[in-house]
């Protein structure tokens, strides 16, 4: 984990950007739509529901090939994520409000529900 | 003791965090010691012992808002590894600056430290599960599906 100690060993960073930018060249030269390769979601194989996190693979594939409307259609959290994230670590104040972190938990919860739901927009967020 | 800065559990004779390298300061010496020159015929006191103060006492100055509550890190593992362990590390993470608010500096390091900890355990999980689906999916049908054309 990267927020921590700043005497935290430089190598150890490294080693964590490498595997990252590792991990969004796979991510970004496979399709997981169409490969074996990535594991698929357990939660969804078990109970047929979308998690939160279903899609996200797809998602970030299209996002990473500048296709914003595709990424939209799989997993729209996956989209808006990066960026509050990124915000998140950068002040690190406004994560250190326990209003914030508690609307992120309501957020990601009320999302794993609502993309379950088969009614027009919010069949928006279901993947597909 | 804790660190005060990261929150890192070290030995209680630890001069410097092993987690972030901080210096360690005990709640003895964290205390206001008076000038030496006000007390020159005061009788030697003994050194303060070195382990005497329970862990629940950090130095009162603690900042409490360096506690790291590992909020980014927990919504990312709940997002791309583990569903079901992240939301305890975001439950953790949403604990830890609430209770340093309100003054319970231990309560909010415990909470860090079991975010920390769930965040580590929904990394392992999704990615052990990773490797044994790439393992058992994708390369023992490779490899069956060698083997089978090797014999027929």
């Amino acid at each position: 984990m990267t927020v921590g100690g700043r005497a935290r060993p430089c190598r150890a960073r490294w080693l964590m950007a490498a595997g990252v930018a590792a991990a969004l060249a796979l991510v970004a030269l496979v399709n997981p739509g169409e490969t074996r390769l990535f594991p698929p979601c357990v939660f969804h194989a078990l109970t047929g529901l979308h998690c939160p996190g279903c899609g996200s693979l797809r998602a970030l594939h299209r996002l990473l090939h500048g296709d914003l409307a595709g990424a939209l259609r799989f997993n729209p959290l996956t989209v808006i994520s990066p960026p509050v994230l990124a915000l998140l670590a950068w002040r690190k104040d406004w994560a250190a409000r326990p209003a914030v972190a508690w609307t992120a938990l309501a957020v990601l919860l009320l999302y794993g529900v609502l993309r379950n739901i088969p009614a027009w927009p919010l069949s928006w967020l279901a993947p597909g | 003791m804790y660190c005060h800065k990261c929150g890192a559990q070290n030995d209680d004779n630890a001069y410097r965090c092993r987690s972030c390298g901080e210096a360690l300061r005990r709640p003895a010496e964290a205390a206001p010691t008076p000038p030496p020159e006000s007390a020159p015929s005061a009788p030697p006191t003994p050194p303060p012992e070195p382990v005497p103060q329970p862990a629940a006492a950090p130095p009162a100055g603690a900042p409490a808002a360096a506690i790291p509550n590992y909020l980014v890190q927990s919504i990312l593992v709940t997002l791309l590894c583990c569903l079901p362990l992240g939301i305890p590390a975001i439950v953790f993470a949403a604990q830890v600056n609430g209770k340093a608010q309100a003054g319970d500096i231990q309560g909010a390091i415990e909470s860090s430290r079991k975010a920390k900890m769930w965040c580590w355990w929904s990394f392992g999980v999704g990615l052990v599960g990773s490797l044994v689906y790439l393992v058992f999916a994708v390369l023992v049908p490779i490899i069956a599906a060698g083997v089978a054309k090797a014999n027929g």
